[in-house]
């Protein structure tokens, strides 16, 4: 089995074994029904106390052939309103940027958490999407209203 | 620390303050007071402790009656080693420890000093761990000097009889010191594992065969005194095995790291593995942690042999005692089991051998572990971790059994395991339930957690289960509700469902026959009809509704009682707005077969209105499925009448929220109402449109028309004219909120993506019309402008001559926004939206363009080359990728709109080309610079005059224009990097790395040029580029390669 196969397959393990509560990541089925190692079904809730908590984000992380050595690509499934994901819902996240953050040793667990922290914690500095970034600098109490709606549509079960 | 900028050190005397002054400060530390004052004094006493006189100041503290202040002392020393040590000579080193042993062997036994005494331990474990110790026989000299009451140091060592000897004249406190400082002196040197040096694991080896001795002495002794029956002797004993054994573990793991190459060394520390057993039946406090963990991360330091030691401690009546008391020690020992069954699960044997005796007895205890009385949250902390237990024994065997291919021969033990599977579901079963209400209302936070995370993690366990089990699983499920619901126990009921939810994924129409006992039943009905239902029952089956809509919609009779069901929850406010999402969904799904039943629909949500809970998401939600069932009716006609009875409701909230308006009062109220009619209208609109299944014939042109006249220009277009009239109406009274605005795009976007006309595909002006009615002012105008993107995509093929007249309505409009905005800079997120509907425009529609006033252009091109210019991401991104498009047409001759482009090309490349090299000559952030180089890149392809555009660009830049033709270094610089380009055109890889060497190294020339500017470098040194990743004299030479 490749590298990244071997390494998919230990995450799970570890995942099983320990994951944050509120949070889920599965490896998909193909059409065939067969698991799709290097394909995620990923959920990250709203940290409590924040405006995001009550909501539960879909994400698809899909590893490259090259992982651990190339981080992963994490969607957010339908795109997300936020500074910081671009419009196609791939996340901007420096961990997550080959050649910023991105280390072998980080764990899906890690980067789901580090997703959730950028939920309610925009990076202003790596604007993805006009949209959202415009509304955060500009009507502040307008954001947070489309985000309460937002965790509205996106409920935690 | 070597300087303390901050707090400002306590005032002190210029000569070193006296042991009496020092004394004092350190009490003032420790007393409570100013915060400010205890600041100071800490600042002061941090920097004595890293003065000269540091040593001696720590040695003579030791000796003050304050235990505090002999705390500070010890810290002091470990201080002194870590930032000072270097600095000792061989004698000073000697003298050093000498000292340290001689407090040790002095101060060990003050009960009141136990934090001195630790502290000491762990002192000199960092002082055996600095380079400047060559100490190596440290229990020993701790033994010897314990027994001869001073320091004695390695050379005098052979003159004292063998420690084994020594042991037994050592009193109880010295033995637990020694134990202490031996657990501390093999967790300290785990920590130094750097390969390079070995001196200090090499120095650790003649310790092993002392700890082995003191480790059977020690426990030896604590066995002796637990057998005593004097019960402070017994406490006595069981405080001494206790440090034995954490002892033994620090070792243990020691032993992990270290002597994976060494099993004589490893023999050593396993010969204490018999004595340690014994204590578990001493119920010495900490034997079965310590079992647990060497069995969780060291598994191969046991033996088969202690591993069958093990299981039968387990197994004697000290363990079964422990089973059946059912209080912590059970937990305790509940993972010791279960780290011992992962150990059979990981090798196999645990569910492959099915004839072994310990396996079967193993499982058996795992099974028997989740029968404890109890709820989990409440009292029942072992089901937990033996569920998760039975979660990795259930996918392991799942992995396994996937191996075999359909076919195969399967597996003789897939039986049995299969049948563990089963009884582990009905195990769990009742853990599963929720307790009573008078158990649950008592619950704090983190009960309810404790509770939902064990269901949560036993829903994944039950979905693994399902693939080994499949229908026996689902009729197991379906009997348990059924025998539930006849008894009307709506906790078991709740369960049940719960359970049939967490395979749901897993279904396909294969199981439909297994589930219509179910959904025959009077389930729904019971629950839409019974007021004492739990809502955590109703809940659960709203979410059931959610997990089997492919079943409903194969099996569409059984609908009825379900929406039923769902209408009645809505009248509930925790589960109103889930209740409205699943009726929507299965509304959807099931629209074809419910067109019959719409006048009874009609009469629910006429009911509905009248419910507390009728507001913006539900009643949204409830008309987009009621929309969806109206989509199917096959006569246009009747759709059309339909569908206006529906917006009829939408109108009452509309017209209410203008009269609000109007009339100047409740203006929240009216907003609300606004956004509602909103709100349904874009979620009729995307009940409205085709599922994603749907096979769409293409040929029927003529067909399409009709409908197409239909709804446009037809009957149906009053329908069409409401909902404009609705967007236009509601935009007009409250454009001014961002939330109106969003929703009115979401009407007309609901429409771009369909192939046949309807009544939401509303016609291009309608669309244009919104548009050229928003201003700078408009709240979410970048939204807006992605929805005249997704407009201008979704009419890609559209080269009428009515569509290119609302384009170019769009494109003048663009034009009037950009001249307002004056420039980029002024907002830069709508600067992007205007640069990428343009994009789109000269995609589509560039012969548009053509019909512009040259000046109109000109400011159009010139926009877009500041947004590239700009140091703003974004829009630096879009003007990019405008290029990039332009280029890229221009380059393709079979491109219809290739002329237009190739005239623009013509006009602007040049000036193009200059600010794209601008941004590559250091400007533009490492995240962008791919955008930037792949548009340069469609440039080479496109424009003949390239390399001269380059040449001159990179000539003119601010970096390069004074030394360009003056400075051969530089001119070679500027030459690699053109040849580079021109050539690797098309060469992705090569041509990516031409120019982001080209970028990193003019980064580094800017800063270099900046530190000259202002004598901060001399001529010759060469700073450290900002954020480079490669070191200084790598970047100089690498420079140099390049010039």
């Amino acid at each position: 089995m490749s590298l990244c196969l071997n390494r998919l397959q230990e995450e799970r393990k570890q995942w099983r074994r320990d994951h944050p509560f509120g949070f889920f990541a599965k490896p998909m089925r193909n059409a065939q029904g067969v698991l799709d190692l290097k394909k995620w079904d990923c959920g990250v809730p709203g940290k409590d106390k924040t405006l995001w908590e009550g909501g539960l984000f879909k994400l698809e992380v899909t590893f490259p052939d090259e992982y651990p050595t190339k981080p992963p690509k994490c969607k957010f499934v339908p795109p997300l309103f936020h500074p910081n994901v671009y419009p196609s819902g791939t996340v901007c996240l420096s961990i997550l940027n080959e050649e910023e953050g991105w280390k072998p040793a980080i764990t899906i667990k890690e980067i789901l958490l580090g997703i959730q922290s950028l939920l309610d914690e925009p990076n202003p500095d790596s604007p993805a999407q006009a949209d959202a970034f415009n509304l955060f600098k500009k009507d502040r109490a307008a954001y947070d209203k489309k985000i309460r709606n937002l965790v509205k549509d996106n409920p935690a079960p | 620390m070597a300087t303390i900028t901050t707090p400002t050190p306590h005032a002190i005397s210029s000569a070193f303050p006296s042991i009496p002054e020092i004394e004092d400060l350190i009490k003032t530390l420790y007393t409570p007071g100013s915060p400010k004052k205890i600041k100071e004094v800490d600042a002061t006493l941090r920097v004595l402790q890293r003065s000269v006189q540091g040593w001696d100041m720590a040695n003579k503290l030791l000796s003050s009656s304050d235990v505090t202040v002999r705390f500070f002392a010890a810290s002091t020393f470990t201080v002194k080693l870590n930032g000072d040590s270097n600095q000792l000579s061989p004698t000073d080193s000697q003298k050093l420890l000498s000292s340290l042993i001689y407090w040790l062997i002095h101060l060990y036994g003050d009960s009141n000093g136990a934090s001195v005494t630790k502290k000491l331990c762990s002192t000199l474990t960092i002082y055996f761990c600095k380079p400047i110790s060559s100490w190596s026989q440290c229990i020993r000299t701790l033994v010897c000097s314990f027994v001869a009451v001073k320091p004695v140091l390695e050379d005098e060592l052979s003159e004292y009889p063998s420690t084994w000897d020594l042991l037994p004249s050592l009193n109880d406190e010295q033995l637990r010191c020694i134990l202490r400082f031996s657990m501390d002196l093999a967790e300290e040197s785990k920590k130094m594992n750097k390969p390079a040096d070995r001196s200090l694991h090499d120095r650790m080896l003649p310790n092993i065969l002392d700890v082995e001795v003191i480790l059977h002495f020690a426990i030896a002794r604590g066995q002796q005194y637990h057998s005593s029956q004097d019960e402070s002797q017994q406490q006595l004993g069981e405080a001494i095995c206790n440090e034995a054994l954490r002892c033994f573990l620090s070792w243990v793991f020691y032993a992990q790291q270290e002597f994976k190459d060494s099993p004589e060394n490893l023999a050593h520390i396993q010969s204490v593995v018999e004595l340690a057993l014994s204590c578990l039946q001493l119920h010495v406090d900490d034997a079965i942690e310590v079992f647990s963990d060497i069995l969780e991360d060291y598994p191969k330091f046991f033996t088969p042999r202690h591993q069958e030691q093990i299981w039968a401690e387990i197994m004697s009546p000290w363990g079964v005692e422990i089973f059946k008391n059912f209080d912590d020690e059970t937990l305790t020992l509940a993972r010791l089991v279960i780290a011992y069954a992962q150990l059979l699960l990981n090798s196999g044997r645990l569910y492959k051998d099915t004839e072994d005796s310990q396996c079967q007895q193993v499982l058996g205890v795992l099974h028997e572990m989740l029968k404890y009385p109890g709820y989990v949250g409440e009292n029942d902390d072992v089901a937990p971790i033996v569920a998760d237990f039975w979660s990795s024994y259930i996918t392991t065997v799942d992995d396994e059994f996937f191996q075999y291919m359909e076919g195969d021969a399967k597996p003789a033990w897939i039986d049995d395991a299969r049948a563990h599977t089963l009884l582990v579901i009905a195990d769990l079963w009742p853990k599963l339930r929720f307790p009573p209400a008078e158990i649950t209302k008592e619950w704090d936070d983190e009960a309810k957690k404790t509770f939902k995370v064990f269901r949560a993690d036993a829903r994944d366990l039950i979905q693994a289960a399902y693939e080994q089990t499949h229908g026996m699983l689902l009729d197991q499920f379906v009997m348990h509700t059924m025998g539930a619901l006849g008894q009307n126990d709506w906790l078991e009921v709740e369960a049940a469902l719960y359970c049939l939810n967490s395979i749901a994924e897993c279904l396909s129409a294969e199981s439909d026959e297994r589930l219509k006992g179910l959904f025959s039943s009077t389930l729904f009905d019971q629950l839409a009809a019974s007021s004492d239902i739990p809502p955590m029952t109703s809940r659960t089956a709203v979410e059931m509704v959610g997990c089997y809509n492919g079943f409903f919609l194969r099996n569409e009779h059984y609908l009825a009682p379900v929406l039923r069901f769902l209408f009645n929850t809505l009248a509930q406010p925790a589960l109103c707005n889930s209740a409205a999402k699943s009726f929507a969904e299965l509304c959807s799904s099931c629209r074809k077969s419910l067109t019959g039943e719409l006048e009874a629909f009609f009469d629910m949500y006429r009911q509905f209105l009248g419910y507390g809970t009728a507001e913006r998401f539900t009643k949204s939600k409830v008309l987009e499925g009621i929309a969806a069932i109206v989509e199917a009716i096959r006569d246009e006609g009747q759709k059309c009448a339909t569908l206006q009875r529906l917006l009829q409701f939408v109108g009452q909230d509309a017209e209410r929220a203008v009269l609000l308006a109007h009339e100047g009062r409740a203006l929240e109220e009216g907003l609300v109402l606004a956004l509602t009619a909103l709100d349904c209208l874009a979620s009729m609109g995307k009940a409205f449109q085709a599922p994603d299944d749907t096979v769409i014939d293409l040929e029927r042109d003529q067909l399409n028309e009709g409908l197409s006249r239909y709804w446009c220009s037809g009957p149906g277009n009053v329908v069409q004219k409401q909902i404009v009239d609705f967007i236009k109406i509601l935009t007009d009274v409250f454009g001014t909120d961002s939330e109106i605005i969003e929703e009115a795009c979401h009407v007309l976007r609901s429409g771009y993506k369909e192939i046949l006309p309807g009544p939401f595909v509303l016609t291009p002006e309608a669309t244009i019309d919104f548009i050229v009615h928003t201003n700078l002012n408009t709240p979410r105008l970048p939204y807006v402008l992605e929805t005249a993107c997704i407009f201008l995509a979704s009419r890609k093929k559209d080269t009428s001559f009515s569509f290119n007249l609302e384009a170019q309505r769009l494109l003048r409009h663009i034009v009037q926004l950009m001249r307002q905005l004056g420039h980029p800079r002024a907002d830069p997120d709508i600067s992007v939206g205007l640069i990428e509907v343009l994009q789109r425009i000269i995609n589509n529609n560039v012969i548009v363009l053509q019909q512009e006033p040259e000046e109109t252009l000109s400011g159009l091109f010139a926009f877009s080359i500041e947004c590239i210019k700009g140091p703003d991401v974004l829009p630096k991104r879009a003007g990019c990728e405008l290029w990039s498009d332009i280029f890229a047409i221009a380059s393709n001759a079979h491109h219809p709109q290739h002329n237009t482009a190739r005239e623009i090309v013509d006009r602007y490349a040049k000036v193009v080309t200059f600010v794209l090299i601008f941004n590559i000559c250091g400007e533009v952030d490492a995240s962008s610079l791919e955008y930037v180089s792949s548009s340069l890149r469609k440039m080479v392809q496109a424009e003949r005059n390239a390399r001269h555009y380059i040449v001159h660009a990179v000539e003119n830049q601010p970096l390069f224009i004074e030394q360009a033709h003056k400075d051969s270094k530089i001119d070679a610089l500027i030459r690699t990097f053109t040849e580079g380009v021109m050539r690797n055109g098309r060469n992705t890889r090569a041509y990516k790395e031409t120019v982001k060497e080209f970028w990193s190294t003019c980064k580094t020339l800017a800063v270099q040029q900046q530190g000259q500017r202002y004598g901060v470098l001399g001529a010759h040194q060469w700073s450290a580029p900002p954020a480079a990743t490669t070191g200084e004299s790598e970047q100089w030479s690498h420079m140099e390669a390049l010039i």
